[in-house]
């Protein structure tokens, strides 16, 4: 199909005036591709957990905050109680997440979701304050299918990494050593849809419920 | 108007027809205004709002005078993460490519995530054709594929739908899949279609989404949904497919930032959309899953020669179908009378540009002009003057009957003298008023019925308001 490639490229470029491109206008594209722009940003004064903790509420999120690594089997737990739900879980890695121990009634699984698996419990990579968003990012231990296919996906989320935009996030991607991450799931309250006479229903594809466990310590 | 012999006049046959439909009355009626007022609402609730509209549009503008640039950095980026990026010039050049894509992996099951693109080049009629069967996962695709028909909305599919009609499909196509009852609560239709699909998920060999940005910084695919199905489409099947056109490329991951506060906040009034991913190419090493091919085929189908014209502001569109909630024409008739997968303002502008005037004569003209399709578009598309610019191009190419050339022209001649507009239109404006004196309006317009069949016609003051305004200058000095 390099016919059509050619084809395509060749209309774009009679297209668009000034041909062939000057210097500095290919310039202006890798830098346009390669660095931070400044762009426009809602302005808020609100201290960032808080704001977090209210855009998360205001998407039908839900959220406990804990003071250290050590009370989270007990959010967990209270959590699977609440709704009934068996402790089998599918567990995920990440700097918390692996430091905690579970208790005998709860069964971690390490390994991608089926359709058959009703909890997932994973560790975000930062959170939004803006939107209340939480950012995941695929990798080693790190199955995308745990945030899609559970009913209930318990995030686990250090205070400490909530930045206020979106644009924090890139920052701190392209600041990482590792390749820019082949999925990053930014993730804003639970699976819902308006398909049926544009009523909100939660739970359509996706999980029912998101909560969100800040550890604070 | 009427349109010269031998033009297609679908739409007007097919509005009349929805207009009399009771069922889509009230599913239009109860969908009306929601997303216009959730819009209202997002947009009044960020100061920021107008100017993140301006710098969308600026981003897109600027993207499209450089589109080969940005698209050769994106394709090089999705090389890089191991993706394989194809072009199709027409719609069925993108078909053979994903056909061809399909049947190399032995496919037998796709699964889809919405995609206009996909709709747009009639990708399921072919799949279908090559033994492959294609089953749409968001809910309101779904929805309409079990009812064998076309999306009437860009963004809710299903609009048109009532509950009781989802009901009957369900119970129609579900019951040899052993589930034997009427489903009527809102929250039961969701479920039953959740269990549906999840078992169509875990058999997918392919799973096909649109894209609603591709990023040339990192040679990701983004995709925005609220149900969470575009992302098992993508994360589940050993093959994944993404159909863009090629206007989706943005430079970078920070106007992936300002684009997305618009979209949401235009489209539904969400400030995020539940889930937003980036994909970027096959599973790596240390991945337990995802797939192993990751392929993308960029669209032209008419879009580079949009470039070359005075509809480019065109190509700025994002999606959103925040025009088709404000049109009073859309509102009332619906998205299929429009006759093509784009419907409201930016399909009465995109159909004719891809399609020709003669299956669309008609899009232009369901306009009032009213204008509020720009005023809330968020790439600040000039929907309205676009669409007044094809009724010029109409009218060159004369597709209006003679009649109406002459009267336009008559008028034209008259218009542009105005001493003699003024001697003409007095005589009428005083008639209207004798008539009307007694009842404040006209019940009746001889010339015109249909206008006064269900409002009155309210009557003229005596004079016209030129002589009014002079009278009045007069007075004051």
């Amino acid at each position: 199909m390099t016919d059509a490639r050619e084809e395509i490229l060749a209309r774009i470029r009679g297209a668009v005036t000034e041909q062939p491109r000057s210097k500095a206008q290919l310039e202006l594209v890798s830098r346009r591709v390669s660095a931070s722009i400044p762009s426009v940003q809602p302005e808020t004064e609100e201290p960032l957990l808080r704001q977090f903790c209210e855009k998360h509420t205001s998407v039908h999120g839900t959220y406990e905050r804990v003071s250290d690594s050590t009370q989270v089997p007990g959010a967990v737990l209270r959590h699977l109680n609440a709704y009934e739900i068996a402790s089998e879980l599918l567990v995920g890695k990440g700097c918390i997440l692996d430091e905690i121990s579970w208790p005998n009634d709860a069964t971690p699984h390490c390994r991608p979701a089926t359709i058959e698996d009703r909890v997932a419990v994973s560790e975000a990579f930062a959170g939004v304050a803006e939107t209340g968003t939480l950012v995941l990012l695929s990798g080693d231990g790190r199955p995308t299918s745990h945030n899609f296919l559970p009913d209930d996906h318990l995030v686990l989320l250090d205070a400490g990494r909530i930045v206020h935009y979106q644009e924090d996030i890139w920052t701190l991607l392209r600041a990482m050593p590792e390749d820019f991450p082949r999925v990053v799931n930014l993730i804003t309250g639970p699976s819902k849809t308006a398909d049926v006479e544009q009523t909100v229903q939660y739970g359509a594809h996706g999980p029912r419920r998101l909560h969100v466990i800040i550890v604070e310590g | 108007m009427n349109p010269a012999a031998g033009v297609n006049t679908a739409f007007r046959r097919k509005a009349r027809q929805a207009l009399a439909d009771p069922a889509l009355r009230q599913a239009m009626s109860r969908a009306g205004g929601g997303f216009a007022g959730a819009r209202r609402e997002a947009a009044g609730a960020l100061p920021e709002f107008d100017t993140l509209c301006d710098a969308a549009r600026d981003i897109k503008d600027h993207v499209l005078s450089h589109l080969d640039l940005y698209l050769e950095t994106y394709e090089r980026q999705t090389v890089e993460n191991g993706g394989q990026v194809h072009w199709a010039s027409t719609a069925e050049e993108a078909c053979a490519i994903i056909s061809r894509i399909c049947q190399r992996a032995d496919a037998r099951l796709v699964v889809k995530g919405k995609s206009m693109v996909s709709e747009e080049i009639g990708l399921n009629e072919v799949l279908e054709k090559n033994g492959i069967q294609v089953a749409e996962t968001d809910l309101g695709e779904y929805i309409i594929q079990l009812a064998g028909e076309t999306p009437s909305h860009i963004i809710a599919p299903a609009i048109h739908k009532t509950r009781d009609q989802i009901t009957e499909l369900f119970y129609q196509h579900h019951r040899e899949l052993g589930y034997g009852e009427r489903v009527t609560r809102r929250d039961a239709i969701v479920d039953e279609a959740r269990s549906v699909l999840r078992s169509v998920f875990s058999r997918a060999d392919v799973g096909i989404t649109g894209a609603n940005f591709l990023v040339a910084e990192t040679g990701a695919n983004v995709i925005v949904t609220n149900e969470g199905n575009g992302d098992l489409t993508s994360c589940l099947p050993r093959v994944q497919i993404i159909t863009a056109g090629i206007e989706k490329v943005i430079p970078s991951l920070d106007d992936l930032s300002v684009l997305l506060r618009v979209l949401g906040r235009s489209a539904t009034g969400q400030e995020m959309s539940a889930y937003t991913t980036l994909y970027s190419g096959p599973r790596r090493e240390a991945d337990e899953e995802g797939p192993e091919e990751y392929h993308v085929v960029l669209v032209d189908n008419g879009r580079s020669a949009m470039l070359a014209g005075d509809y480019r502001s065109m190509l700025r569109c994002i999606r959103c179908g925040a025009c088709l909630n404000h049109c009073p024409v859309y509102s009332a008739v619906g998205g299929h009378p429009y006759g093509w997968v784009y419907p409201g303002p930016m399909g009465s502008v995109l159909t004719p540009l891809v399609k020709g005037f003669d299956t669309s004569f008609d899009l232009p003209n369901a306009c009032t002009l009213n204008g509020r399709c720009s005023a809330v578009c968020p790439v600040r598309i000039p929907l309205s003057d676009l669409l007044r610019q094809h009724r010029v191009e109409q009218y060159r190419k004369r597709l209006y009957p003679l009649a109406g050339r002459v009267a336009l022209s008559a008028w034209s001649w008259l218009a542009r003298r105005p001493r003699l507009y003024q001697g003409v239109m007095a005589l009428p404006v005083w008639v209207m008023h004798r008539l009307g004196r007694q009842h404040g309006g006209l019940k009746r317009l001889l010339a015109i019925p249909g206008w006064t069949s269900s409002r009155d016609m309210p009557a003229p003051e005596s004079r016209t308001f030129l002589s009014q305004w002079q009278t009045r200058r007069e007075q004051d000095q």
